[in-house]
């Protein structure tokens, strides 16, 4: 009969580990979202304004632009860490168009540019939404 | 947001249309409801573009914060606006930061930045020699 409550108190004292342990993780997300996510947000925004700037001077900016696209896909990067499934897939996409871009032997044209741009403009508005989902919670 | 991917390939279409000089600004004094500034909220430069027979109306307008009870911060952002075919209402685009970047390409351009910088290149902007200088 001891034996039996002992096994017991062990598998209910897994258990509670085991809870214990997400809801540790789960706190310790929360505190990363909320600290670094709208850093990342920002910087994001700065990405895709220097891109428009950049884009002015098309092609001859295209060494800039090119060093500009290596570091919003560090931004991306981070920001894959923080967000969930469905806005990760999203993420995924452009992170792709970048390395692309980056991966031609030619300068890109400006309408590929473009539409990176248009894309990193969408994608901004979701962190900005995910940002305040996430004082709320 | 239902038209948000519609909204933001507007607001690239415009950028880039101004950047390439197929879209002309030009800065005009506020009007109508652009004329009331508040305590909260002061509007800034105005520009105004034509673009298939609607008026386009671009502006930087400037909004108080409150970082806590006592300590107030402005931050400027800009406001996107269309008109109707007879020009005389308006529907203002959803706020999106892109929009600060179509901002800085009309201001770019309105106070021509680059026409500017070649006269400095150039030599145009620099005081004669024998000029002395008023104190």
């Amino acid at each position: 009969m001891l034996e039996l409550l002992g096994n017991l108190s062990s598998i209910v004292g897994l258990g509670i580990t085991v809870w214990v342990l997400l809801k540790v993780r789960k706190i310790q997300r929360g505190y990363l979202l909320r600290a670094r996510l709208p850093a990342l947000g920002r910087r994001l925004g700065r990405h895709r304004s220097n891109l428009a700037s950049l884009l002015d001077e098309y092609p001859s900016s295209a060494r800039e632009v090119q060093a500009e696209l290596k570091k919003c896909r560090a931004t991306l990067r981070s920001l894959r860490r923080m967000v969930g499934r469905a806005l990760g897939v999203e993420l995924n996409r452009i992170e792709r168009r970048i390395a692309h871009i980056c991966g031609l032997s030619e300068a890109a044209t400006a309408n590929q540019i473009w539409e990176l741009y248009g894309d990193l403009g969408g994608l901004e508005e979701d962190v900005r939404n995910l940002v305040e989902d996430v004082e709320w919670r | 947001m239902k038209n948000r991917s519609k909204i933001v390939a507007a607001i690239t279409s415009l950028i880039r249309k101004t950047q390439e000089g197929a879209l002309q600004w030009k800065a005009v004094p506020p009007t109508g409801d652009l004329l009331v500034s508040t305590n909260e909220e002061t509007v800034g430069a105005v520009y105004v573009a034509e673009m298939a027979g609607r008026l386009l109306r671009l502006y930087s307008y400037t909004r108080r914060y409150w970082a806590d009870e006592s300590l107030p911060y402005w931050q400027e952002h800009a406001g996107l606006e269309v008109s109707d075919e007879n020009k005389k209402s308006w529907w203002r685009f959803p706020h999106h930061p892109a929009t600060a970047d179509l901002l800085e390409a009309v201001r770019y351009r309105t106070v021509g930045v680059d026409q500017f910088l070649d006269k400095l290149a150039a030599g145009h902007g620099e005081r004669p020699e024998n000029q002395s200088v008023e104190r």
